[in-house]
């Protein structure tokens, strides 16, 4: 892993481990990988809290239920469409 | 007396693929084009209102955005699917729209993330169901402003990838960037959503 010193704390594998990070919670789930995110997490409490709030988060948007279209907006869609057909049709 | 011949059940007819229709709205058909705004009007809705996040303007971008795909389908020359295309459209009109707006109204990322403004962010707590759910409202409105929030370059993929749930590819053929921009556009988004909703997370 590449080193660097992290603004705060003493972990140096951090640029390296966020990229990690970043693959797994996308959903690389490989064993590998998996096993290079824990084993960096467990020794670096920044990157083990981005692990569990990204995670959280995608999880969260996930959950995210289909907007409603609501009826008026509906409506006013195919009002929009039929009179542009109208009017291309009566060319 | 029953009668114990098999039921002749007829077979569900299977839709007709998209680049079928599309064939047939290009040669005039304009029940066909119709059919596409059904199967997808939903789906550009989602997107529109995500982008946008309020009601009228997501029903403006969403008007246009099949209006322009009407308009424009004869040139559609199925390189890519019908979908991705028109999902690119909606996602334009969504962004110049929005580019419109926040020439007239900026707003800042430091703004309260939700439209009253006074809502404290809490841990949401999953013991009680009316709580819960009260919680989860409030994590989803928190959500919504947060996304609205989010840098243009940012919000569209975190829509595209982590709400609407398409995959990397899609999203790279959708705003026409590569796959790598794609992940790196979709991490850095997150992390200012996870900025934001730190209390939630």
């Amino acid at each position: 892993m590449k080193k660097r010193k992290k603004q705060t704390g003493e972990c140096h594998d951090c640029v390296e481990a966020e990229e990690l990070i970043a693959r797994f919670v996308s959903g690389e789930e490989d064993e590998e990988l998996a096993r290079q995110v824990l084993l960096h997490a467990q020794s670096c409490a920044d990157c083990a809290s981005l692990f569990r709030s990204l995670k959280r988060l995608v999880h969260y948007c996930s959950l995210e239920p289909t907007c409603e279209m609501p009826t008026t907006v509906r409506q006013e869609l195919w009002v929009t469409i039929r009179r542009e057909i109208h009017t291309r049709q009566s060319r | 007396m029953a009668d114990n011949k098999p039921l002749a059940v007829a077979a569900p007819a299977l839709p007709v693929p998209d680049d079928e229709l599309v064939r047939r709205v290009q040669a005039g058909n304009t029940e066909a084009f119709e059919e596409l705004v059904r199967r997808y009007e939903r789906k550009v809705y989602n997107i529109t209102y995500r982008l946008m996040g309020n009601e009228q303007d997501a029903s403006e971008a969403l008007q246009d955005a099949f209006l322009r795909a009407y308009r424009f389908i004869g040139k559609f020359q199925f390189k890519s699917s019908f979908f991705t295309w028109l999902y690119r459209i909606a996602t334009n009109v969504s962004l110049s729209k929005l580019r419109k707006r926040e020439k007239v109204d900026t707003v800042s990322i430091d703004q309260p993330i939700n439209e009253a403004g006074d809502l404290p962010f809490e841990i949401p707590d999953v013991k009680y169901g009316p709580e819960k759910m009260m919680k989860q409202r409030e994590l989803r409105a928190a959500l919504q402003s947060a996304v609205d929030a989010l840098p243009e370059d940012y919000r569209s993929v975190v829509v595209l990838r982590d709400l609407e749930g398409l995959s990397n590819e899609e999203v790279s053929n959708i705003l026409h960037l590569s796959v790598a921009a794609v992940k790196s556009r979709l991490h850095r988004g997150r992390l200012v959503l996870r900025e934001k909703l730190a209390s939630y997370l």
